[in-house]
């Protein structure tokens, strides 16, 4: 995607700017999605759900068999979406029958490990295409004056995906009682069950929630390219990135998929797209030495109404006072 | 016949030390490891290098690959031992993976994706030679860590696993502990390492996926604190699938997802039943009377 004009050329400058960003975008969709999915899972159960990343991929395989079969894509959609709840509802309920340290995390690498060799017994390895004339086109070149620019439609609809799960688990978190329930499970268990909250069914909401977000990317990814064993696990890191990297914030996740899908094209720019990968794993040392509890407060991203009307007056007061 | 199950024998004995080192660092010391493959990898890379790349005699390359893998280690374990819980495992998922993203994209000296060929310790070494190379090397390392870890090294290793603080309060130096064993660990990471690229004649970044990282870990946590039981494990896991895909006839294609579909349920079986593992730990020597 980079010019192939001159570097001191200032055209080329708006056009490496412009690829830049497109491409920071594009890698905030494909990545936020999933690591909406899997913080809001981690957030409120405390589950490092890695195996997230295979129910993805497994879901993109029932739904390009389906797209494959002749039915309709909100048909192959729905069934994939079925499948992922009942994979997440038996991951949670293995989860759930688990004590002691490290348990919950090694059981999500032995479904992470089961459920890819599943799919790989029933669809092989290969990469699964859908019928081109089925497909959303790949993308489209756009003008911006000083050039041009391909802008893929799986960016642009996993870009608007993230903004819309995103705007909802606000709304969600911030206006409703199921939200300040969650909320209230993610931030002290005890103290929530002793007050009534139903544990067990919040926390099943948020595994289906996730998934649903996580599967939603699957669909894109399916419409746009088909189905591959690879994109699966190996975007479930830098979800898990993004996820440790927003702190206990879920809307957070999607403001940090974008600075990560910038540092990335820029890590892209700089050092070319076979060092891209490393760069992925060292950002992750670097925040897990750096910030282990993520990089957000809670007050950063969401404020709390009541709190920021009375923050509001109490500066008016101070002010009429001064 | 005999040379098939003299490579076999022999993959499974490298793959105990491994999980012996894996056995260290995990149900011994309470670090949870992901990245024991990437030391493999780094074992198997510096000997195959050494040997193919520098002109260096595989004699000579052995102590230098172990010895490298074992000080990479040693202060990879230092900077990831004040990561606690998840986080820890987190990290050293980091570790495997950037490591093998460099061995694949170092070509000058790993050759990318292409892979390495690797030599044996005499160029007419055959498969029986080996396995019983390998076979005394396990037996011997095994004693040495059974009797190593009865004595008061285990005691310290089992007080950080299961409190930090109050091995330190009792002063246990925790970053020195931790330091040893990682770099012992990564001492027999490396020699598995060096031993499976002489099993198998050649190596690729592909032979040493976060895949086998987990397989690897399933092996340690199905062994416990045992050292035996490492070797028992490894011996289930590498021998089982064999005779288990010789009886079904399998194909190749469906070979590794089956293998992956089995160890995958395995580990969560094991962790809703015995999450530390299916051997008893390693009993102490009684301290004598002063």
């Amino acid at each position: 995607m980079r010019s192939d004009l001159s570097p001191s050329h200032p055209e080329a400058e708006v056009s490496d700017f412009v690829h830049f960003v497109v491409d920071a975008l594009g890698a905030a969709g494909r990545i936020g999605m999933l690591a909406v999915g899997f913080a809001l899972i981690f957030r409120i159960t405390g589950h490092l759900h890695f195996a997230i990343g295979a129910i993805w991929t497994f879901c993109s395989y029932v739904m390009a068999s389906l797209l494959e079969a002749g039915q309709s894509a909100i048909v192959g959609f729905l069934v994939a979406l079925v499948v992922g709840w009942f994979l997440a509802a038996v991951s949670y309920a293995i989860y759930r029958r688990l004590s002691g340290e490290f348990t919950v995390v090694l059981a999500s690498f032995g479904l992470f490990l089961a459920i890819l060799g599943g799919q790989a017994l029933l669809w092989g390895a290969t990469a699964k295409g859908v019928d081109p004339s089925r497909l959303m086109a790949q993308g489209q070149l756009v003008d911006y004056g000083a050039g041009r620019v391909f802008v893929a439609w799986l960016d642009v609809s996993c870009l608007l995906g993230l903004a819309i799960s995103a705007v909802i688990l606000a709304w969600f978190f911030g206006r409703t009682g199921a939200g300040v329930q969650s909320t209230a499970v993610s931030e002290n268990r005890d103290l929530a069950r002793s007050m009534g909250v139903p544990i067990v069914r919040i926390e099943l909401f948020a595994y289906m929630i996730g998934t649903a977000i996580a599967i939603a990317s699957a669909a894109l990814h399916v419409m746009a390219v088909g189905a591959d064993t690879f994109t699966g696990p190996n975007i479930t890191i830098p979800a898990i990135v993004v996820a440790l990297g927003a702190g206990p914030v879920v809307v957070g996740t999607a403001v940090i998929a974008v600075l990560f899908g910038a540092m990335l094209s820029l890590a892209q720019l700089a050092l070319g797209t076979e060092w891209v990968t490393i760069a992925t794993y060292t950002a992750l040392l670097a925040l897990i030495f750096w910030k282990p509890a993520g990089l957000l407060r809670h007050d950063v991203i969401f404020p709390p109404r009541r709190g920021l009307r009375a923050g509001l007056r109490f500066l008016k007061a101070e002010g009429r006072a001064s | 016949m005999i040379d098939y199950l003299a490579s076999i024998g022999a993959l499974a004995a490298s793959t105990a030390i491994a999980v012996m080192g894996l056995c260290l660092l995990t149900p011994f010391a309470g670090y949870i490891t992901t990245a024991a493959a990437a030391f493999l990898a780094i074992g198997a890379y510096c000997f195959a290098a050494a040997t193919t790349k520098f002109g260096l005699s595989p004699a000579l390359a052995v102590p230098i690959a172990v010895a490298f893998c074992g000080i990479v280690s040693g202060l990879v374990g230092v900077v990831l031992s004040r990561l606690r819980g998840e986080i820890h495992l987190l990290a050293t998922l980091a570790v495997q993976l950037a490591v093998i993203e460099l061995l694949r994209r170092w070509r000058e000296v790993t050759n990318g994706d292409a892979g390495l060929s690797s030599p044996r310790l005499w160029p007419a070494m055959s498969n029986s030679e080996l396995f019983t190379v390998i076979a005394v090397s396990t037996v011997l390392l095994a004693a040495a860590l059974h009797f190593w870890l009865r004595g008061p090294q285990g005691l310290i290793l089992r007080a950080i696993r299961d409190d930090r603080e109050v091995a330190e309060a009792s002063g246990c130096r925790v970053l020195r502990e931790s330091m040893l064993i990682a770099t012992v660990a990564g001492a027999l990471f490396g020699l598995a390492g060096v031993l499976m690229a002489m099993v198998a004649g050649f190596i690729e970044p592909k032979s040493f996926d976060l895949l086998y990282s987990f397989n690897l870990l399933l092996m340690a946590i199905l062994a416990g604190a045992n050292v035996v039981g490492a070797i028992c494990a490894a011996m289930l896991l590498i021998l089982l699938p064999e005779i288990v895909y010789s009886s079904l006839d399998l194909g190749g294609a469906q070979v590794a997802p089956m293998q992956n579909l089995i160890y995958g349920l395995i580990l969560v079986a094991l962790m809703m039943t015995r999450p530390r593992g299916i051997f008893p730990e390693l009993r102490l020597k009684r301290p004598r009377r002063s």
